[in-house]
């Protein structure tokens, strides 16, 4: 399969000011050093806990974001260097759906001006084209020709959350990056939006990056997820290989945090311990030594590299020392 | 079993709106036992976290409990003047609410809040007080608790918060703790620590919990009796593992069907058609009506009832899934 984004190394620092001169004292290491690639077709799900800076890398592949170092190419070409008008032409092939739909909707906008929009900002199709563009992409995410003349206010969440994800799909982009799309919504809410998200993937081979903190979502939408954990990609597989033989201790961690349906009240084993450290001042050498319960000398001096350690799997990388040999 | 430790009769709590009155509380009856922990589940604005503030007298104007009896050990506490309620709250019965940040006063140190109810109900001195405070804290697990006394809650992380707010409850040993979304604003690994620490808390100190959250995962390892509420009504409640396993109220079954299940892929959600209706909105039948796919013409005018289907297990529906 073809890749259609390839990141490397890439890094995204937020500079801190303080004092009276506003003078720099630090940075914010957001993200630090990741590299990864995004298939054709597929749904790359990017899972991490709060702060991991799965949300920024997010932003900083579509670019509302300047990253600080790294290399980014999108469909062969170089995405960064890419500026002006150029740029906001190969926007149109990536978009974006964000958490909060209550937020991410300007409330003085009706529907139709909301989805027009994409439209009139790149000066595509006539006034009448646009009508019945808008009109068919309201059908498409599931909601009525009717809707078209109403304000976001009277709609319910799951709703909003449709015209979010009919609004990224206005300029037919090849790949959508949705972050968080269903926490801030009910569960039987989520589960309406999920297949959605399959549906449309499916009908317009869309590829999908899926930031989310929820394992379970993730499992039931990604062919590949990278964990994340301080700014770094700790370990990135295909699903099932991810779920049935987690490497990192944080991905084992994780995946034994989650809460299990109808498996009946169990004692709670601590899956951790601790809490992760500021990104300010990331600890030496692989960042998650402090809380990681197989650490070894090593882990608190050197940083280790992201790599497969089978040479079948060759699709299953992870950043540890363990399995160093 | 045992005599119930705490015992809801028919309580109703009102809110007047613009749109007139709504229940948001609409007759809802349970108990809970010494030592067990009752979950409580539901999406947005079924009702449940007015139940635990119910619980608590909590609720303020434009709210009221309009109906019902709280006992609490045998001792109706609706009853109670404001003065003795406060005797109860804090002392007797504790709160953890779902979001630390606001739930704590910014400009109070942690120490100092912990303290004002430890002096209040144990009549301790400012000195022991501080003493048992700090004892507290180590008891939740915040290390070097000495010194965590006397920081202010921006000080500390979403986890640690959360931590310190489980001290400030349990720190006049309650008979009876209420958990509201105690995690739902945490991360998964810090989630499974706090669950972890009221289970042993729990176990130690024998108390009965009330624990409320929307997730069905943290529900069904936490409680041993589960309760399902929607539109301010109970739909349906059992032990835990047979609501899990047979679901009897259509609103249970496809709530869980639309849950992904870690390690049980499937390709698509079970999904619940429409969204939760309004308050004002709400059928005078029973309140799933407009989105049950077994709902026949009685359900949109009929209430039905709480019945019992087998020991232990009973449901609100006229029509309920057997399996």
């Amino acid at each position: 399969m073809e890749n259609i984004l390839e990141i490397k190394n890439l890094k995204k620092y937020f500079p801190i000011h303080k004092g009276l001169l506003l003078r720099e004292v630090g940075q914010v290491k957001a993200i630090d050093g990741v590299s990864f690639t995004v298939r054709k077709g597929e749904t790359l799900g990017l899972v991490g806990e709060s702060g991991c800076g799965k949300s920024t890398l997010g932003r900083t592949l579509i670019r509302l974001y300047e990253p600080t170092e790294g290399e980014m190419k999108f469909k062969n070409r170089d995405w960064r260097a890419e500026s002006g008008e150029k740029l906001r032409i190969m926007r149109r092939d990536m978009q974006m759906i964000f958490q909060d739909p209550f937020s991410s909707l300007d409330p003085r906008m009706t529907v139709g001006q909301i989805l027009a929009e994409p439209f009139e900002i790149h000066g595509l199709l006539s006034r009448t084209e646009r009508n019945a563009r808008v009109l068919q992409l309201l059908e498409t995410v599931g909601l009525k020709a009717s809707h078209v003349n109403r304000y976001p206010h009277e709609f319910s969440g799951g709703q909003k959350q449709r015209i979010c994800i009919a609004r990224a799909l206005a300029l037919e982009p090849s790949v959508i990056i949705a972050d968080e799309p269903v926490s801030a919504l009910d569960v039987s809410i989520q589960a309406q939006i999920l297949n959605l998200m399959k549906d449309l993937q499916q009908k317009f081979q869309l590829t999908y990056i899926f930031i989310s903190h929820d394992l379970s979502v993730i499992e039931h939408l990604c062919d590949r997820i990278a964990v994340m954990y301080l700014g770094k990609i700790v370990e990135i597989a295909p699903r099932e290989e991810l779920y049935a033989n987690p490497q990192h201790p944080y991905t084992q961690a994780l995946i034994s945090a989650i809460p299990r349906i109808g498996e009946g009240k169990k004692k709670m084993k601590k899956s951790l311990s601790g809490e992760v450290p500021s990104p300010i001042n990331p600890p030496p050498g692989c960042t998650f030594h402090p809380r990681c319960s197989q650490k070894m000398d090593i882990c608190s001096q050197q940083l280790p590299v992201l790599k497969s350690y089978d040479s079948v799997k060759g699709d299953h990388c992870t950043s540890c020392w363990l399995y160093e040999k | 079993m045992n005599d119930p430790v705490v015992s809801v009769r028919n309580l109703e709590t009102t809110f007047s709106t613009r749109l007139g009155p709504f229940r948001a509380v609409n007759d809802v009856s349970y108990d809970i036992y010494r030592g067990e922990t009752l979950g409580i589940v539901g999406e947005s604005g079924c009702g449940k976290s007015v139940t635990s503030f119910s619980l608590m007298r909590l609720i303020e104007q434009p709210g009221r409990i309009s109906r019902g009896q709280v006992f609490i050990n045998g001792r109706d506490i609706l009853l109670l003047s404001e003065h003795d309620m406060e005797a109860v709250r804090g002392g007797e019965m504790a709160i953890i609410f779902q979001e630390p940040m606001t739930a704590l006063n910014p400009v109070l140190s942690i120490g100092h809040q912990i303290n004002e109810q430890i002096m209040k109900h144990m009549r301790l001195p400012l000195n022991e007080a501080r003493e048992r405070g700090i004892e507290m804290l180590s008891l939740v697990g915040i290390p070097s608790p000495g010194d965590r006394y006397d920081t202010y809650p921006h000080q500390l992380s979403g986890g640690m918060r959360q931590r310190a707010m489980i001290a400030m409850a349990l720190s006049c040993d309650p008979k009876i703790l209420i958990a509201d979304e105690p995690t739902t604003a945490l991360d998964v690994t810090i989630q499974a620590q706090i669950l972890e620490l009221i289970q042993g808390l729990q176990e130690k100190l024998n108390m009965t919990v009330q624990f409320i959250t929307h997730d069905l995962g943290v529900i069904s390892e936490i409680s041993d009796r589960t309760m399902v509420m929607y539109g301010g009504q109970t739909c349906e409640i059992a032990q835990t593992q047979e609501l899990f396993l047979n679901p009897a109220h259509p609103y249970t079954e496809a709530l869980i069907g639309s849950r992904p299940k870690f390690g049980h892929r499937s390709n698509r959600l079970q999904t619940i058609e429409g969204s939760v209706p309004a308050p004002h909105e709400l059928p005078p039948g029973c309140p799933f009506f407009n989105r049950c796919h077994r709902a026949k013409d009685e359900c949109r005018v009929n209430r039905p009832p709480l019945t019992q289907v087998k020991a232990g297990h009973s449901v609100a529906c006229f029509f309920p899934v057997s399996h």
